[in-house]
């Protein structure tokens, strides 16, 4: 039998408070709120600043068109073109180059985390864990100078091998004849960038794994392979795909490091030709049209920001829930 | 074969042909592939794959020889770790690499304490600088840093401390927060505050930007580091009489006092390479700018994000050295707070 620890009562629910006490509650709780005042504000302020555009346009064109253009204003008025603003292409080059991102960086983070928690001595552990922190604390701006000055050259080349070898696969298929600024440039960008943060969640979860699980397994003459397989990965199962889920939330909303080395393309969606250079990314637009964008072009581009800030926010509440679900689950 | 048990670890007994083994296996696919792309039979990218796949093929062929067949899953996992490693090595190296071998040209003592003024993007490297832009990331951030702060620290005790009955749902809305893109902070912003008029472009819009950023891992690191606090000396406090406040701010928090430090440089190595919010909010500025409440205001990130940009040679120069310095920055704030990390467990 256990001893039956008796858990000490919150503040908020202790009947012998004093005044202080109570007004120290409050003032943490209120404080503690401030996170939803301000994502509720983020919602209410881009909602707001948006609606004219979306008026302008229509919620599900804006949502569905791929063209993007601020219109113009000849001297004839055949020359008018009325503006049209439609996030479509953005947003599923949003999605697609996450995806891209995920599945180059979900095989080596794991790796990582796999030799961090089971192979690697105490002492090496160590290095690379602080690698894997520092690499995750490397600023955006930075990988974007190494995607312009080093992997665009290296990517050309992967894109134009994989269009001449394997291009009569779709997603290698490159009519232009361009290799620069293709998703899957980006794509890999974004994983150098996420590897580190799901490599870290990762570990944490592997390492939670029960000491004697592992044992167990080992004394069964489990090797490494099985032992992964049976024991740690179905514990970590969640926690990894949270680990995912964090990361993607962090690959869609990267701006600066996809705006260099993506070429944005309106009008057309390009569903999976990951190694053409026709490439969308919402945080890109917004960059690349914030500085000459009129009033209505702005509100449009706030739209986008609305749009990509609720994709964010899903995915990231996916995160969380399962997260959570794996707490509750032990 | 009779091999005496001894009491040292006989599964951790290597014999020479393990060790033979190994090397062979590591080295072999290698040679190979190398062999075969100098003799010219593949194209680089082809001989690259036959070294990827003659390497799994080869770990699992070795752990069949080492173990039988049950090694081959792990000969193959241990091939696949390997290259993981490799790769995020390749990656580090090379990310380290470009911003070194561009960055240092531009790098000398002028330029970190110059401003731009007067400098267009082909003035030669030995004019201008980043002192105002330097200035203007330490002003942006350390304001980001007084905001964030308390409402973070707050959060925290929130959390662990008062432990109210919407515990689990401040803690999934700090996640939340943590998700929040930054150019969706930078977009808020400016659609709350600059386009309404309420401000104009300045450096405190920047440092608003940053707070948000900056708040949620704030928020966590400090509750992570709270929670360290043992128990017992929260009991003892109170059964000394002192109110929860007081043991608060006066057990708990001096407790964690090293801790909330780690979390504040976490907080601050979070932001201070963060571009995007800044794009939308304190416009740039090649002088020296030292208000945060007026005009443009200069800052590292968007000196590389503009200097790059331009398509001549010495503003590209100064934008990478620019860059070599914010990583050193990033540097050294996430080496002080390892080391205080590391400090306080040793304790």
């Amino acid at each position: 039998m256990t001893l039956q620890i008796p858990k000490p009562k919150t503040i908020s629910r202790n009947a012998q408070l004093t005044k202080a006490d109570r007004r120290f509650a409050r003032v943490m709780t209120a404080a503690a709120f401030f996170s939803l005042v301000v994502l509720s504000l983020i919602a209410i302020f881009l909602v707001y600043q948006a609606v004219p555009a979306i008026r302008d346009q229509g919620l599900i064109q804006f949502l569905t068109d791929a063209r993007w253009d601020s219109g113009s204003i000849g001297e004839r008025d055949s020359d008018f073109v009325e503006p049209i603003f439609g996030i479509a292409a953005m947003l599923w080059g949003t999605i697609l180059i996450g995806i891209i991102a995920i599945i180059l960086a979900l095989p080596i983070s794991l790796g990582l985390a796999t030799f961090i928690v089971f192979i690697a001595s105490e002492k090496i552990a160590g290095v690379a864990r602080a690698i894997v922190d520092f690499l995750a604390a490397i600023p955006s701006i930075v990988y974007a100078l190494w995607a312009i000055s080093a992997l665009t050259l290296k990517g050309r080349e992967w894109g134009e091998w994989l269009t001449t070898n394997l291009g009569f696969i779709p997603i290698f298929k490159n009519d232009i004849g361009i290799w620069v600024g293709t998703p899957l440039i980006a794509g890999i960008v974004l994983a150098a960038m996420i590897t580190p943060i799901i490599t870290s969640v990762t570990r944490e979860v592997l390492s939670r794994t029960p000491a004697e699980l592992v044992s167990a397994s080992l004394a069964l003459g489990g090797t490494l392979w099985p032992t992964l397989k049976y024991v740690a990965f179905p514990f970590a199962k969640s926690g990894i795909v949270a680990a995912t889920m964090l990361g993607l939330g962090r690959a869609l909303g990267e701006t600066v490091a996809v705006f260099y080395v993506l070429n944005l393309t309106y009008g057309t969606i390009n569903w999976v030709g990951i190694v053409s250079p026709q490439g969308g990314s919402i945080a890109s637009l917004i960059v690349a049209k914030f500085s000459e964008a009129g009033a209505l072009e702005i509100s449009a581009l706030l739209g986008g920001g609305m749009v990509l800030f609720v994709i964010t926010l899903i995915v990231n509440a996916i995160a969380t829930a399962i997260s959570r679900l794996a707490i509750t689950d032990k | 074969m009779n091999r005496t048990v001894t009491a040292s670890k006989p599964w951790k007994q290597r014999t020479s042909n393990d060790y033979l083994l190994v090397i062979a296996t590591s080295t072999l696919p290698m040679l190979v592939s190398y062999v075969a792309l100098k003799s010219g039979i593949l194209s680089p990218m082809l001989a690259g794959l036959l070294f990827i796949v003659s390497q799994i093929v080869a770990g699992g062929v070795a752990g069949l020889i080492h173990r039988g067949k049950r090694g081959v899953g792990d000969g193959i996992l241990v091939s696949l770790i390997g290259f993981s490693l490799a790769t995020i090595g390749i990656i580090m190296g090379s990310v380290l690499w470009s911003v070194l071998y561009k960055g240092l040209e531009a790098l000398k003592f002028q330029f970190l304490i110059q401003n731009n003024e007067y400098i267009t993007p082909t003035s030669p490297l030995g004019y201008g600088g980043i002192g105002h832009a330097l200035l203007g990331t330490i002003i942006i951030v350390s304001i980001a840093t007084l905001i964030s702060l308390p409402i973070g620290i707050a959060t925290a005790v929130y959390i662990t401390e008062v432990r109210g009955r919407s515990k689990v749902i401040v803690q999934s809305l700090v996640q939340a927060m943590s998700g929040v893109p930054s150019v969706v902070a930078g977009l808020f912003i400016y659609a709350t505050f600059i386009i309404s008029g309420v401000s104009a472009y300045n450096g405190f819009m920047g440092a608003l930007a940053y707070s948000i950023l900056m708040l949620p891992t704030v928020a966590r690191t400090a509750e992570e580091v709270l929670r360290l606090v043992p128990d017992d000396l929260r009991s003892a406090a109170l059964a000394l009489g002192a109110s929860r406040a007081r043991v608060v701010s006066m057990v708990v928090l001096p407790t964690a006092k090293a801790g909330l430090v780690t979390a504040t440089l976490l907080g601050i190595a979070r932001v201070i390479g963060e571009t995007a919010p800044l794009v939308f909010t304190i416009f740039g500025s090649a002088r020296t700018n030292l208000n945060p409440f007026s005009d443009g205001m200069a800052a590292l990130p968007l000196y590389i994000f503009n200097g790059v940009r331009q398509p001549f040679a010495p503003e590209q120069a100064r934008a990478y050295s620019a860059a070599l310095v914010l990583l050193i920055l990033v540097l050294i704030v996430f080496s002080l707070a390892r080391f205080l990390t590391s400090d306080r467990k040793r304790k």
